[in-house]
């Protein structure tokens, strides 16, 4: 049953559903699955990708241990407030690595999705304008609140389900097994450079942190499920995509784009239509996302801060996207391991433990404490 | 929840307020979209169906064929030729003729001249390769002399649409004639280790294109030879694309059959033999009479099932065994993948073979096996299916 949302005093829904949440962030790990291409892989195959994805899969389990142990410790808490908790004023540092993690990854998938129109829509508008527009629009969903977006997120959800069902039953007719040459020819360096590629640009992880501890249902089950789920679904249209259209994938930029275009299926023939609407569904929501959350960490900051911090970060994003079109030098450190690998273990990994390791600490103080007042 | 602080008039005067704001925000934004702002009417597109590409004395020659859409709406079919030093160039200067916009079919056909093919592909596939708006699915076709006259061709006093080309060489996944090729597979088999790659042929007879067999290309993408209909139907089998077809088979000095292939599916075994890869590809198919000519009043019994599926067995082993032979034996091309198979199934032997199997294709050993199973005999009784 749908809980009754009520805002929190920090501005989170006091309750959610997780199951709401993991399906908000499976809209937002669906670009994964849309943007991902061979460029800065280290030589992988797309094909080769089937084994980073089950890499990735574990990795993303493994990052979220010491984040699960200290949401365990501190029951109906987020990070934020676990830092504040812990670290007093220094809690500040938390908080703007964090604004400065949604900000990078607002910026990435936005730049993404400009590059894509750029090289093969080649609208006439310029990227200014489909930059403004979109931003303009997410963060006006980011203003309503996050329970609108969460909201939206399930019904984006069933669009990309229906979009990604649709993709399969249209290429797997076409599945040649010969399309599939025999895995672990490379260096396992290029796997692992896949499978780090697709986990640096996990950034929907960093719900389970701030949301979950607020919602009701299973959590740990639910992120289980949403991670199984997330990476079967990657899988399939891995395999689809590679069987159909083999080593031709690994001259494109956007793979899957091509893939959809390749898709025919009865009447309905080149659906790339369908694949750019899967697109801008499942960044809209993303954008809004992470733009909610990066006006919680500024509230976080100042708790007089209400919800105005979304429109200037919305902007800064929106410029640093048009930054990373335009100059090949910062393409090159978003869209490579430079930056995004980093910033997400520190903000998703370093900083938890680091919480960890204070809550542990001031555990054991508290006990010697007791011992010495019982002595 | 209902807000009771304000009585309704004034919630309905703010609730207008928002989506007049709403709306007019829309409609100056929308100003700014070129989709607005600068509508292009169908009649100024160019809806490119099919591009040809010639190579001659040096230079590119590019044919386009488009539809013309007049301001009544009325459709005709005209062709347009160009030239320039590369292939965008001279599909660019076609605009010089006409100004309008081009915009690709998303069913396009491409056929290139015979000059283009002997000068090799290679040359000319990335420009189909890095511009998005040619589709992947896009049909591939080489064709006899010039580009041009294919794409001009006339039926009726009107030009033949390129589609119908397209469609032409489609139909070899329910004649078993031709051997269909798109941006993608032509693109695949020229990246592929050690492959080939085929393209399907086309000609004029009578003034009409028609489809006239297979074009061979080696890794360059130069034209090195083209195969019969008989031999095409050889090397869709050993390709896995024989799926459905038609074929007649002599039965006696009196009689022939007519049979109709379906569900053929081929399989590709790679073994090992003192270093030396053997490749066993069997294919299966059902096999569906279609007519059985000879005398009407002589009925055939059981012992002719036999020597229906023997008959179709024979005539199908023959044409693989001779595009076996015109590709890997004459020409040592790998346009059936078999290196891939290899790779696929013996990567420690394909290792020790990758580097010289250009030149060394044929020392492997190929065996086909052809399995035809009769599967109906139509409403005549005989020969009878057990």
């Amino acid at each position: 049953m749908k809980q009754v949302v009520n805002s929190g005093k920090d501005g989170t829904s006091k309750i959610l559903n997780s199951s709401q949440v993991y399906i908000t962030m499976f809209v937002s790990q669906a670009l994964l699955m849309l943007t991902m291409n061979t460029v800065y892989s280290n030589g992988a195959r797309m094909q080769d990708f089937l084994i980073s994805v089950g890499i990735a899969f574990v990795l993303n389990i493994l990052l979220l241990i010491p984040t699960a142990f200290l949401l365990h410790l501190h029951p109906g808490k987020s990070i934020l407030e676990i830092s504040r908790e812990l670290m007093g004023r220094w809690a500040v540092i938390v908080y703007g690595i964090y604004l400065l993690f949604y900000i990078t990854m607002a910026s990435y998938y936005l730049s993404f999705f400009e590059l894509f129109l750029a090289n093969v829509l080649d609208p006439k508008i310029s990227l200014l304008m489909v930059a403004t527009a979109v931003m303009g629009v997410s963060a006006y969903s980011a203003w309503r609140g996050l329970e609108a977006v969460v909201r939206v997120g399930e019904i984006v959800a069933v669009i990309l389900v229906l979009g990604f069902i649709f993709l399969l039953t249209a290429l797997f007719p076409k599945v040649e097994s010969i399309e599939f040459l025999p895995f672990f020819e490379n260096s396992f360096s290029s796997y692992m450079t896949g499978a780090l590629l697709l986990f640096s640009r996990s950034g929907a992880l960093s719900m389970v942190g701030i949301l979950i501890p607020h919602t009701r249902g299973r959590k740990v089950g639910g992120f289980l499920l949403f991670n199984l789920a997330f990476y079967v679904i990657f899988s399939l249209i891995l395999i689809v995509c590679v069987g159909t259209m083999g080593g031709y994938l690994d001259h494109w930029l956007f793979p899957v784009y091509s893939a959809s275009a390749f898709a025919q299926t009865g009447l309905l023939q080149s659906m790339d239509a369908l694949f750019v609407a899967m697109w801008i569904c499942g960044l809209m929501t993303k954008l809004s996302m992470d733009l909610s959350l990066s006006a919680l960490c500024c509230r976080h900051i100042s708790p007089r801060v209400k919800k105005w911090p979304i429109f200037p970060i919305a902007a800064v994003s929106g410029a640093i996207s048009l930054m990373i079109c335009n100059n090949q030098a910062v393409q090159s450190l978003f869209f490579s391991l430079q930056l995004l690998l980093p910033i997400l273990v520190l903000t998703l990994g370093v900083i938890p433990i680091v919480l960890l390791i204070l809550c542990l600490h001031r555990k054991k103080q508290e006990v010697k404490g007791g011992k010495a007042d019982a002595g | 929840m209902r807000d009771r602080r304000f009585p309704k008039w004034q919630r309905d005067k703010r609730n207008s307020g928002k989506i007049a704001l709403f709306l007019a925000i829309t409609l100056v934004t929308g100003m700014f979209f070129t989709g607005c702002e600068m509508p292009v009417p169908l009649n100024q597109r160019l809806l490119i169906r099919g591009i040809g590409i010639d190579w001659e004395n040096g230079e590119y020659f590019a044919s386009l064929q488009a539809d013309q859409v007049s301001e009544n709406s009325q459709s005709m079919v005209v062709v347009y030729t160009s030239k320039g030093d590369s292939v965008l160039e001279a599909l660019r200067n076609v605009t010089k003729q006409d100004g309008k916009i081009p915009q690709y079919s998303h069913d396009l056909t491409v056929v290139f001249g015979e000059g283009a093919a002997k000068r090799g592909l290679n040359k000319m596939v990335d420009f189909f390769l890095r511009n998005p708006d040619i589709p992947s699915a896009s049909v591939i076709i080489v064709c006899e002399g010039r580009a041009q006259d294919i794409l001009s061709a006339e039926k009726d006093e009107q030009v033949i649409p390129a589609d119908m080309l397209g469609d032409a060489v489609k139909a070899g996944s329910y004649n078993g004639q031709t051997a269909a090729s798109d941006v993608a597979s032509l693109v695949n088999h020229l990246a592929g280790e050690g492959e080939s790659a085929f393209l399907p042929y086309m000609r004029l007879e009578d003034g009409i294109p028609t489809t006239a067999g297979t074009v061979l290309l080696d890794r360059y993408g130069i034209q090195v030879d083209i195969l019969d209909d008989s031999a095409t139907r050889g090397l869709l089998l050993l390709t896995n694309q024989l799926k459905n077809g038609y074929l007649t088979v002599w039965l006696d000095e009196d009689t022939k059959a007519s049979l109709e292939i379906s569900n053929g599916s081929t399989a590709v075994q790679v073994t090992e033999r003192e270093g030396i890869p053997l490749f066993t590809i069997t294919y299966s198919c059902s096999v569906n009479m279609t007519a059985l000519e000879g005398n009407f009043k002589d009925h055939y019994g059981r012992e002719y099932y036999d020597s229906i599926s023997k008959a179709t067995e024979g005539e199908l082993r023959m044409d693989a065994q001779t595009a076996l032979n015109r590709c890997i034996f004459e020409n040592k091309l790998d346009v059936l993948q078999m290196g891939r198979w290899m790779h696929k199934q013996m990567p420690s032997l394909w290792n020790s073979w990758k580097d010289r199997w250009h030149d060394a294709m044929d020392e492997a050993e190929y065996v086909i096996d052809v399995q035809a199973n009769m599967q109906r005999v139509g409403k005549e009784n005989t020969p009878s299916i057990e």
